[in-house]
Order: C-alpha cells, then sequence, then structure tokens
C-alpha cells in the first residue's frame, strides 16, 4: 500500500473534502491499517480539544467588567467630544480675528474711497441747479420739449392700438 | 441568525446598552473559550476578553453586515491574543507556558489530567497552527468561515489545520511515552 492519504484525513473528519476525495479516502482506509489508526487518534485528538475546553466555567465578573469599560470609554469620548466643540469655537474666534487684524488696512482704504467717491456725487449734485440756472430761457425749453414729447407718445400709442385691430383681424 | 439577536445587534449599533450587555451574556463563553484556548491563562484570557469587547463595541456601528457579527467578533478576539502574545513575547522574562502557575488559576472541575495534558499539547502548537485548531476544534467554524476571518486561502486553512492535528497527536504521544 503506498497511496496513502494521510494528508487527506484531517479534512475527511472535518467533512470539508470533496464527494471524489473523501471516497478516496474511505476506499483506502478499509485496507490500510496505518492511515485508518492515524485517522482514529486524529478524530480522538480533535474530540479531546473540543470537550477541554467545552465547559470552561467563564467569570462571573466578566460582563460588570465589559460594560464599566465601556461606560468609562463612552465617557471619555463624550468628553472628547465636548472639549472638541469648544476648543473648534476658540479657534474659529481667533481665526476671525486673525483675519480681521490682517484685513483692516484693506477695508480702511476702501472706506476713505467710498468716502471720496460719496463727496464727489454730493458736489456734482450741488452743482447742477448752478448749471441749469446759467442756462438762458431753461424753462421755456423744459416746457416745449414735456409738451413735445407728450403729443409724440399720444401719437405713437394711438398707431400701436390701430395696429393690433388691423392684426387681429387678419386673424380671424 | 435569528430575529432577536439581528435586533440586539441593531440596537447595539445606535448605542443602547442593554443590548450590549445581552450580546456580552451572549457571546462571552465564546469569547472567553477563544483567548483561554489561546493564550492558556484564565486571568490573561478574562483581560484579553474584555478588551476584546470593549473594542467590539467601539467599532460595532463599521459592521456592515449584522449576519457577520459572529466572526466579526472571533476576528477582534483573535487579534487581541496575537496582541497579548506579541507583548508577552516581549517580556521576555516571563515564560510563557508556565503550567504550574497555570494549573492554580483553574478551577477543580476543569483540572483532570487529560484535560491537562491537551491544554498543554495546544500551548506547544505555533501561534497560527493553535489559532487554526482552536477556531475549528473548539469554536466549530467551518473551513470557510476560518479562511474569512483569517482573510487566507481556504487551502491554507486545511493545510494549517492538519498540521496542527498532527502536531497535536505527535505531542500528545510523546506525553503518554514520557509519563
Amino acid at each position: 500500500m503506498t497511496d496513502h492519504v494521510e494528508e487527506l484525513l484531517s479534512a475527511y473528519i472535518d467533512h470539508e473534502l470533496t464527494e471524489e476525495e473523501a471516497h478516496r479516502v474511505r476506499d483506502h482506509i478499509k485496507t490500510c491499517e496505518s492511515c485508518r489508526e492515524t485517522l482514529y487518534s486524529l478524530q480522538h485528538v480533535r474530540d479531546q480539544l473540543h470537550d477541554a475546553y467545552e465547559k470552561v466555567e467563564v467569570p462571573a465578573s466578566l460582563e460588570q467588567a465589559v460594560m464599566a469599560s465601556i461606560a468609562v470609554l463612552e465617557r471619555k469620548t463624550g468628553v472628547a467630544n465636548g472639549f472638541g466643540i469648544w476648543l473648534a469655537g476658540v479657534i474659529s474666534l481667533i481665526v476671525m480675528g486673525a483675519t480681521a487684524a490682517l484685513m483692516a488696512p484693506i477695508l480702511i482704504a476702501i472706506a476713505k474711497f467710498l468716502y471720496k467717491l460719496a463727496g464727489i456725487g454730493i458736489k456734482i449734485w450741488q452743482t447742477v441747479p448752478i448749471v441749469v440756472g446759467a442756462i438762458p430761457y431753461f424753462t421755456v425749453i423744459l416746457y416745449g420739449a414735456t409738451i413735445i414729447l407728450i403729443i409724440v407718445s399720444v401719437g405713437l400709442l394711438l398707431r400701436l392700438r390701430f395696429t393690433g385691430s388691423y392684426d387681429r383681424r387678419e386673424l380671424l | 441568525m435569528d430575529q432577536e439577536l439581528n435586533q440586539l445587534i441593531y440596537k447595539a449599533k445606535r448605542g443602547d446598552q442593554q443590548a450590549s450587555a445581552a450580546l456580552v451574556r451572549k457571546y462571552q463563553g465564546s469569547v472567553f473559550r477563544q483567548a483561554y484556548a489561546m493564550v492558556g491563562d484564565r486571568m490573561e484570557a478574562e483581560d484579553i476578553a474584555q478588551d476584546a469587547f470593549v473594542k467590539a463595541f467601539y467599532a460595532i456601528k463599521k459592521l456592515d453586515n449584522e449576519y457577520a457579527f459572529t466572526s466579526w467578533l472571533s476576528r477582534i478576539v483573535s487579534n487581541a491574543c496575537y496582541d497579548h502574545l506579541k507583548k508577552a513575547s516581549r517580556r521576555k522574562n516571563v515564560p510563557l507556558l508556565d503550567h504550574e502557575r497555570k494549573a492554580s488559576r483553574e478551577s477543580p472541575i476543569e483540572r483532570s489530567q487529560t484535560r491537562m495534558t491537551i491544554r498543554q499539547a495546544l500551548q506547544k502548537l505555533s501561534p497560527d497552527h493553535r489559532e487554526i485548531i482552536i477556531l475549528r476544534d473548539v469554536q466549530g467554524y467551518t473551513y470557510n468561515e476560518i479562511a474569512d476571518i483569517l482573510n487566507i486561502p481556504v487551502g491554507t486553512v486545511k493545510s494549517r489545520i492538519s498540521i496542527a492535528r498532527r502536531t497535536l497527536k505527535e505531542e500528545l504521544t510523546r506525553g503518554e511515552e514520557s509519563d
């Protein structure tokens, strides 16, 4: 008997062989005493190991100890989170302050520019009546222009109304 | 997986303390057994089990599939055992296999000669072989489940289990011969 199956015996007792391999082992151990004995001793080892730990007593304090450790961990995590939020707030304030300090010269320059721009606008506004007053017959020209504008507007409106009626008829 | 267990895991993921406690009660035997078989010392196994549960509940929100909880927990225990063994190997002055010390910490029921022998033999395996034979023979996982837990091919699982069993058999035979 040369074709021993020792390397398959362990998987055989665990029912982890293919059907073909298991068949080969079954056939072999019928006639090979050496492999059959190895098979029995491996089964014995497996059973002994299983029995040795099957009824191991679990320490009574384990559950309590685990839950206490989890509680401590959660407290630490909670404290860490609270501290994190507080720290983030402080950092944000510092960043905002630093940004404002760095931006101050630019902001002041922009404010000064806007102030000057407003001054120019006011001066222009104050100049308008003087310029208008200096134009001769300004009031007469203004009234005339207004009347012409009204006449032109009325004419355009009438024309628009007439064109609209024509279009509707065409559509009908 | 039954609906009740699925519900417990779902609640524990949302920070429900009672659900977490119920899961500890349900799995403490399995977790402690795995750790005890791996390190061979009750007090150390208790520390590992506690550490593994804390790690598990800290990371449970990241668990995508509730159905994979059992194997996920076994993976955490396995990693915790390895961490412990690494630390122990750094402390070279403390021998890992102090059987007298271990025997004194075992309960009277567990102190039978046969069981001591298989436990001693188990501690003589390499950590990789010990871990895999524990997952198979103590925890009862299939080869595919073990491959998933340890993230190794099924072929490797098969060969490691085979080597581990044969080494255990040799150690036990040697023990009998020396008696």
